[in-house]
């Protein structure tokens, strides 16, 4: 069983409302929102996901909350950004049409009904609780406390997602879901030695990550793939991953034929099997 | 004694003379088969094989085939040529059509068993750039229906058995008639459901008239079958019926994976102020539920024929699996998630719109035959 970390479903579920997906609603696209930006660099806050209606001026912050755990400092940069919008605007994250009727809603997601919480309340923040049913299926997301400036958008809540199901590889993983990360690292693999070609860590993140190049942040990843790199090279698939020392460039061998890649497949699920998870995270946070 | 080699004269000079000479034999196997019954010894039938290229230049191809095989060629113009094949006691020969560069044409007169090993040989190596047509069950039925007058032929090859894990011979069916009762059979297995969910269409064989008003002697006729990987073997009096025939298929296969590579392949733009999502995942919807998803991944996904994808997968609390894979025949990589009663497919920008359409026949024929596809723009594709 994987973890997908709830802060990766959570951005997924949210982009999954605004995008087209088979099988899982996207009310906010058909008010015409569009994805701005996800995990903006922004002092003290660094928001999730911001959409945009740029007819209506109005856009939507949303911070996908896996705990309790909230920040004040965070909270009260989203209210400075909701009292003066201006600040979004400045910093380039935003494309709007008039900025002097520029509105922007924060909002908290959480699996956890957050509408009661001291400092939610304290800033008058509006909260979307998403809410599992059986089987950890998400049940439906219901907008808990506060309304959104822009009227049209309090109406399509409750959403009723009792039939759908999230999708999950919008936002495949985030750098902490490191089942993930490495499955998804050991696929681009093959298909490096499919292609025959070497490959550098930001191409490789590209394969693995669809919204990499649009993460403001996202040296992170590079890290953390850098880490995963090295100690498979070292452990579990030495022999097949070298690095070239002079251009750093790395490259996979595995022979043109479908028996050596079902053996390469073999020795890649030993590696998720095996992966001792603990010691592994450990490898990786010293990468930090 | 082996049967005699028949082949497409080295010493003809243009499309014009091949076709005639096509022309001519299609018309001979034709006569004999309206006079008795079945078609001479060693006059074998006429065969075209829809073939899809990612080559630049087909010439590359044909170097490619160096030190494989023998090879003769002869430039017939600048988008066809002649080619003789022989490699051990396989010897045939093939009138190459490669106008549509993307998907070429190979017109052939040497025996089936032979041309299919050879396509066979083209296509199937890892890294051949080259694959076949993937025309699933719906496309048959409709080209049966848009061509035929008289439906002449059905095959069916549901083969789950042969892929999945099971102990019970009726896992597997096959079927082939010929004649008349083809129409009827086809409505029985749409009319029951148990039957409707192995009634994976390998061939339809129709027969089309094109000049009903004359006396018998003076028609105008193809009695075409059609192969779900894009061959087509053809009796009748007009080749350039035939080639009518094949190109309107293929204008529609074509014009469905492109439909799936421009609006179905996902590509992520920088865009004022942030970025855009070009496409959208598509949806292969099962009429018959996967009763053990473990299973069916790790069938699917080992790296084995027939699907040769390549894949990891991670199973979430909810019971989905995300599963990532590199399918074997292309390099293209992709995403996806199941559950029981659905597959979402997130294809990157860059793939071939056949591999969706191989991986819902592969579905189609190993799985569950009612399998469907669908996309968010278009309702149901397939």
């Amino acid at each position: 069983m994987v973890e997908l970390g709830d802060h990766t479903k959570l951005m997924n579920i949210m982009i999954g409302l605004c995008y087209k997906v088979p099988k899982w609603p996207n009310p906010f696209l058909q008010k015409n929102y569009v994805i701005s930006k996800i995990e903006l660099k922004i002092h003290q806050s660094n928001p999730d996901i911001i959409i945009t209606n740029k007819k209506k001026n109005h856009s939507i912050i949303f911070e996908c909350k896996s705990s309790d755990n909230l920040k004040e400092s965070q909270m009260a940069k989203y209210d400075k950004i909701r009292n003066n919008p201006i600040l979004l605007i400045q910093s380039g994250k935003v494309p709007i049409t008039h900025k002097d009727q520029f509105i922007v809603d924060p909002v908290y997601s959480s699996f956890k009904d957050l509408s009661k919480n001291e400092l939610i309340s304290k800033y008058n923040m509006l909260c979307i609780y998403v809410k599992k049913g059986i089987n950890c299926k998400i049940d439906s997301l219901i907008l808990t406390r506060g309304v959104f400036r822009n009227t049209h958008v309090n109406k399509i809540f409750p959403i009723d997602t009792s039939k759908d199901e999230p999708p999950y590889r919008l936002y495949p993983f985030d750098e902490n879901d490191k089942e993930l990360f490495t499955i998804e690292i050991l696929n681009q693999l093959q298909k490096f030695a499919y292609k025959q070609q070497s490959f550098k860590i930001p191409q490789l993140l590209e394969g693995c990550h669809s919204l990499w190049k649009f993460i403001d942040d996202n040296k992170k990843f590079e890290r953390k793939a850098n880490g995963i790199l090295h100690d498979l090279q070292r452990s579990k698939l030495k022999g097949y991953l070298s690095q070239d020392k002079v251009s750093g460039e790395w490259s996979v061998i595995i022979k043109p034929n479908v028996r050596s890649f079902q053996a390469f497949q073999k020795k890649c699920k030993q590696v998720i099997k095996e992966l001792d998870f603990k010691s592994y995270q450990d490898t990786l946070e010293n990468q930090d | 004694m082996s049967a005699i080699v028949k082949k497409i004269p080295n010493k003809l000079k243009n499309r014009h003379e091949i076709y005639s000479f096509l022309e001519d034999h299609m018309a001979k196997t034709y006569e004999k088969i309206r006079q008795e019954g079945e078609y001479e010894f060693g006059k074998n039938l006429l065969k075209t094989y829809i073939i899809e290229s990612n080559y630049k230049d087909p010439f590359h191809f044909l170097d490619s085939l160096n030190g494989k095989a023998i090879i003769k060629w002869n430039k017939i113009d600048k988008d066809s040529f002649l080619i003789d094949y022989k490699k051990s006691d396989l010897e045939v020969n093939f009138f190459i059509d490669t106008i549509n560069p993307r998907f070429w044409l190979l017109h052939t007169i040497s025996p089936a068993r032979d041309t299919d090993t050879v396509i066979g040989k083209f296509v199937q190596p890892m890294i051949s750039h080259l694959d076949h047509l993937w025309m699933d069950r719906l496309m048959l039925q409709d080209i049966k229906l848009e061509h035929g007058d008289y439906t002449k032929s059905i095959g069916i090859q549901y083969r789950y058995g042969d892929v999945f894990p099971s102990s019970d011979f009726g896992d597997s069916f096959s079927l082939r008639a010929n004649g008349a009762p083809s129409d009827i059979l086809i409505k029985i297995f749409s009319q029951y459901p148990e039957l409707a969910g192995i009634f994976a269409i390998s061939s339809v064989g129709f027969k089309k008239i094109f000049n009903s008003d004359v006396n018998e002697n003076e028609l105008k006729l193809l009695i075409e079958d059609v192969y779900y990987q894009g061959k087509f073997t053809v009796k009748g009096t007009s080749i350039y019926e035939h080639i009518d025939t094949v190109s309107d298929i293929l204008r529609k296969y074509e014009n469905l994976v492109k439909i799936i590579e421009s609006e179905y392949n996902m590509e992520y733009t920088k865009a004022e102020g942030g970025f855009t999502i070009k496409g959208s995942p598509l949806c292969i919807d099962f009429k018959k539920r996967i009763e053990n998803l473990d299973v069916f991944v790790k069938t699917v996904f080992s790296a084995k024929e027939p699907f040769r994808l390549s894949g990891f997968h991670s199973k979430l609390d909810s019971g989905t699996y995300l599963i990532s894979c590199l399918d074997l025949h292309n390099g293209d990589d992709l995403r996806l998630e199941l559950t029981e009663d659905w597959v979402r497919i997130y294809l990157p920008h860059d793939a071939c719109g056949n591999t969706t359409m191989r991986f819902l026949c592969n579905l189609q024929r190993y799985y569950d035959a009612n399998a469907s596809l669908e996309g968010i723009n278009s309702g149901r594709i397939r």
